[in-house]
């Protein structure tokens, strides 16, 4: 588990104006950004009020050449005379007005051609891209010299005009992704459907949800042009009469106040440009972290981070299974708060067994299989309860000591075969870097092992030399289960293994690692939503809901006789052939925002046995029969008695 | 095999754009290398074929433009790049052959030291969320990346080679050794002159790169093959740069270009401050002379440059990524 999930795309278009507030707000209370503005802000007031704040003017010599800073003139003059103060003052209005008019036109033009191609799509796309493309690999600073130097008046609008006519290539490409990515999504599909015209289409459907990105691609353009304008007057191609940051440098370069000490003509305007660099780059990092969320931090208490290995060790209890889990919690926090992914969870799987977790996605199966071999990382965090694996105490085991347990004991079969193998390495090294990892065992055995491994699996042993895109989807699923069998594990973890194959492959699959199961005596934690297949294949089963365990029951038990109403529900649902691969079933409602679970039973808003008054209200008790449990009011012996009276 | 082969066509069409920007541009504006050159001479003593001739030598023919350019292609093709108008009739190639080994040692060592700073640099700050590169360097990179090259530059010069003098102030070769690769000596003055230059342009450039792995990073490391990487219990340096900077780093070498094209622009203005003899102080004194043939050679030659440097990386990325190579 990561730190973050990728950003829900819109549901509905909200319009331009309406989604504005709203990213705005969170953009404000950065404090990052908000310091970013105030500079910014404070900058331009310097440019409006040019004449009121410089006590000189800019190019009139008012004193003796190349004076020191003074009370007099703070930052000294120029080789003329000059007051540098008041040129670094109006020298703001110019380096500000072709920085935001740069970046204005250059974002003006990558809006136009981006989103008009990535939209457009097709050919005129592949043309485009290829320009793009092209105008990047040339290199810029070279290219705007040529072009500068060509134009013979090089004043402020001509540098203007220059950098935005190389500078565009940039930001078009950005925007022409986000369009692309864009343009299949729903309600830009069924605006174009429905006859919108383009021009519609770009400014209310797209822009809004494009607009961090150009705001993003206009700061950008505002240093690169800022930077650039500097870099071209300091050369000489500005107009050395006009009086901005980069001509101070460029008059300081050239009456050699380098090399005679003479600090204070050429250090402010640097400071000024990376003053105005800094409050924006403040301002776009702002905007990467609120674009995109795998960058922003959450802040997680200090206690709630303490080390499992803290707590006094337990024992296992004698009887209980190959794994033990007790009260297993996992919470994962968020901005507003930590939210129970795995609330109060318990069972117990035995040796030899085949153990079925199922329930809608969200429940929480997915998290305590993680658990079990401690892959939850900030900001997921188990929070409270017990693992035992054969005896040992999972929750216990100090970091430095995980990488030993993991894979030895408890080896796990994720969820999508084609990403959990590594592109770029061959599959022979991934069975070698796992077994050597753990095994005293030189390379050519390791490898020796893996081809071993692959015939288990029913592959050809020589593939063991290719790559993962060489191989199908069910292959590559093969080779994970073939690595996860590598180090004989007591425990085999398959959270939804089959999700991205087809009903015939999965079953092969299936089979032949219920025939390894036989054979060499390993237990199986098998995760899925299709209630169907996992009846058939486990030998006992636990239901979850909203993060709690609501039922566990032999297969066969389960299925004739369901306890819990979501159990039952679950089984009149069933799809008839397990096709549903949406991890949606056909009962009514939706499972509950456990940032705020209902009340009582968790179930009681979608249950259609709920009994009124007490459902909502009271948690129902956990009642066990025999070899089954079930998490119910309507089992409960209690009600049972009132029931009676 | 066929990866490369667009590659290689996309970057002729490149350099056929540049070319014909080249040869556009000085058509396109008001007057000619000629008029410049003779802009401050006496011109009643020269004949116009003189001066007709004279506009041939900068390739500036009487004919129509395509055969202006076929020309132009031609003569770009035997190696002739023109000559130059401030130093007439010396060739620009004869300009630009000095000048041109050392930008290229100096932008070639710096792409190295920035690359490989730079990249690891953005491993570990992906790796270690909250972390030391995290929370210092990152945002100091951010800031570095918004400050002019050039005036960092400046400023090195300023406090280390002419304040606390622990660096010499311009120039590529230590004075008094002659030009001798194999007197250790003299690569000893060469590197002495070279690093302070490499230096800025490590401090103000390693930032593109680490930006840009570690966002790689961070989208690699919420890969399912990381999470099955750490359940496999494999070392922490295996699944750091095995499996997570392995294959982060193959979207950094496609964004080879922008980097190594800011790089470049750098490098020549800090030869300016430096005074470093490559191709950026020439192409600062063909500004000043406005010698127009020196400028658009230099152009044509960075970008030529430049393209091959893209095609090596693009060469590197097959080397690194499977996927490609079927
Ligand atoms: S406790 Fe009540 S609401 Fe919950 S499942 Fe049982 S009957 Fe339904």
């Amino acid at each position: 588990m990561t730190v973050s999930q990728p950003a829900a795309p819109p549901k509905r278009s909200p319009g331009l104006w309406a989604s504005l507030p709203d990213w705005v707000a969170t953009l404000l209370s950065n404090p990052r950004a908000m310091a970013g503005l105030l500079i910014l802000l404070a900058l331009v007031l310097v440019a409006v009020f040019a004449p009121q704040i410089a006590p000189y003017q800019p190019d009139r010599i008012v004193a003796r050449r190349d004076l020191p800073p003074s009370s007099e003139h703070v930052l000294g003059t120029t080789s003329l005379g000059q007051d540098v103060f008041s040129q670094m003052v109006f020298g703001t209005r110019i380096s500000l007005a072709v920085g935001f008019a740069t970046g204005t036109l250059v974002v003006l033009i990558a809006m136009t051609i981006g989103i008009t191609s990535g939209l457009v799509g097709g050919r005129v796309d592949n043309v485009v891209s290829m320009i793009v493309n092209v105008v990047l690999v040339i290199p810029q600073l070279p290219l705007i010299i040529v072009i500068a130097s060509w134009a013979r008046n090089t004043g402020p609008i001509t540098i203007i005009l220059v950098l935005a006519a190389t500078g565009w290539a940039f930001g078009a490409r950005v925007l022409r992704a986000q369009a692309l990515a864009l343009r299949n999504s729903e309600h830009i599909t069924s605006a174009r459907l429905i006859g919108e015209p383009i021009w519609r289409i770009v400014f209310f459907e797209m822009l809004p949800s494009m607009i961090s990105l150009v705001a993003a691609a206009w700061i950008g353009a505002v240093i690169f042009a800022i930077l650039s304008q500097a870099a071209l007057e300091f050369i000489g191609l500005g107009d050395p009469a006009v009086v901005s940051w980069g001509t101070i440098l460029y008059w300081a370069q050239n009456n050699t106040a380098l090399i005679s000490g003479r600090w204070w003509t050429f250090v402010p305007p640097g400071l000024a440009i990376a003053t105005v660099g800094l409050a924006l780059t403040l301002i776009n990092y702002s905007i990467d972290e609120i674009t995109n969320p795998r960058l922003r931090r959450i802040r997680i208490p200090k206690d709630a981070m303490r080390k499992p290995e803290s707590r006094p060790r337990e024992e296992p209890s004698e009887q209980g299974g190959l794994v033990q889990i007790r009260g297993l919690n996992v919470d994962y926090w968020t901005a507003t708060g930590p939210v129970r992914a795995a609330d109060n969870v318990s069972f117990d799987i035995r040796p030899n067994e085949v153990f079925g977790l199922a329930g809608e996605s969200g429940c929480g199966k997915s998290t305590v299989a993680y658990a079990i071999s401690r892959l939850h990382f900030p900001p997921a965090i188990i929070s409270g309860g017990r693992i035992f694996v054969d005896g040992q105490d999972v929750l216990a085991i100090p970091d430095k000591q995980l990488n030993k347990f993991r894979w030895d004991a408890v080896s796990m079969v994720f969820q999508s075969a084609m990403n959990s193998l590594n592109p770029v390495i061959t599959i022979g090294e991934q069975f070698v870097d796992v077994i050597q990892a753990h095994r005293d065992m030189d390379r050519k055995a390791a490898l020796e092992r893996g081809r071993e491994l692959l015939e288990m699996v029913e592959l050809d042993p020589d593939l063991i030399d290719s790559y993962p895109h060489q191989l199908s989807g069910g292959m590559r699923q093969r080779v994970v289960i073939a690595i996860a069998l590598a180090l004989n594990p007591k425990l085999l973890i398959m959270d939804e293994p089959t999700t991205a194959l087809d009903v015939v492959v999965e079953r092969q699959i299936l089979q032949r690692v219920k025939v390894l199961q036989r054979e060499f005596g390993f237990s199986i934690l098998f995760i899925t939503h299709d209630l169907s297949l996992l009846i058939e294949f486990s030998d006992r089963i636990g239901i979850m809901y909203a993060g709690e365990l609501v039922e566990v029951a032999p297969a066969k038990a389960l299925y004739t006789d369901p306890q819990h109403p979501y159990t039952r529900l679950l089984m009149n649902a069933f799809p008839s052939i397990h096709d549903d691969r949406t991890g949606r079933y056909g009962i009514e409602g939706t499972p509950p925002d456990l940032r705020t679970p209902p009340t009582g039973c968790r179930f009681h808003p979608r249950c259609d046995v709920a009994i009124a008054g007490l459902c909502e209200v009271v948690v129902p008790p956990v009642v066990s029969t025999g070899d089954r449990l079930a998490r119910c009011h309507l089992l409960s012996e209690e009600y049972a008695e009132r029931a009676v009276k | 095999m066929n990866y490369l082969l667009r590659r290689l066509g996309f970057y002729l069409i490149a350099a056929l754009l540049a070319i014909v920007i080249n040869f556009f541009l000085p058509r396109m504006m008001a007057g000619d290398p000629v008029d410049v050159m003779l802009a401050g001479f006496d011109t009643s003593s020269l004949t116009p074929e003189a001066i007709d001739q004279l506009r041939e030598a900068f390739g500036f023919i009487d004919a129509p433009l395509p055969e202006q350019f076929a020309t132009y292609v031609s003569n770009l093709l035997k190696g002739n790049f023109g000559v130059s108008v401030a130093r007439y009739p010396t060739k620009v190639v004869d300009i630009l052959g000095v000048a041109l080994r050392w930008t290229l040692l100096m932008t070639g060592t710096a792409l190295i030291l920035t690359f490989s700073v730079g990249v690891l640099l953005g491993i570990q700050a992906a790796w270690k969320r909250g972390g030391f590169v995290d929370t210092y360097v990152l945002p100091f990179g951010a800031i570095m990346g918004a400050i002019p090259y050039f005036w960092v530059a400046l400023i090195a010069l300023y406090v280390f080679a002419l304040q606390l003098g622990w660096f010499p102030l311009g120039r590529a070769e230590a004075s008094g050794i002659p030009a001798d690769w194999t007197n250790p000596n003299y690569v000893m003055g060469v590197v002495y002159h070279l690093a302070l230059p490499v230096l800025t342009l490590l401090i103000a450039g390693f930032r593109s790169w680490m930006m840009g792995m570690r966002n790689n990073m961070v989208a690699v490391i919420a890969q399912d093959y990381i999470t099955m990487a750490i359940a496999k219990g494999l070392p922490d340096r295996r699944i750091k740069y095995q499996y997570a900077a392995r294959n982060a780093i193959l979207p950094s070498l496609t964004g080879f270009a922008l980097a190594l094209g800011f790089l470049l622009g750098g490098s020549l203005l800090t030869e300016v401050v430096f005074s470093y003899p490559g191709v950026g102080l020439t192409l600062l004194n063909a500004v000043n002379t406005r010698d127009y043939p020196v400028m658009q050679g230099i152009f044509l030659i960075l970008t030529l440059m430049v393209l091959l440097a893209n095609f090596i990386a693009d060469s590197l990325y097959i080397l690194l990524d499977p996927r490609t190579r079927s």
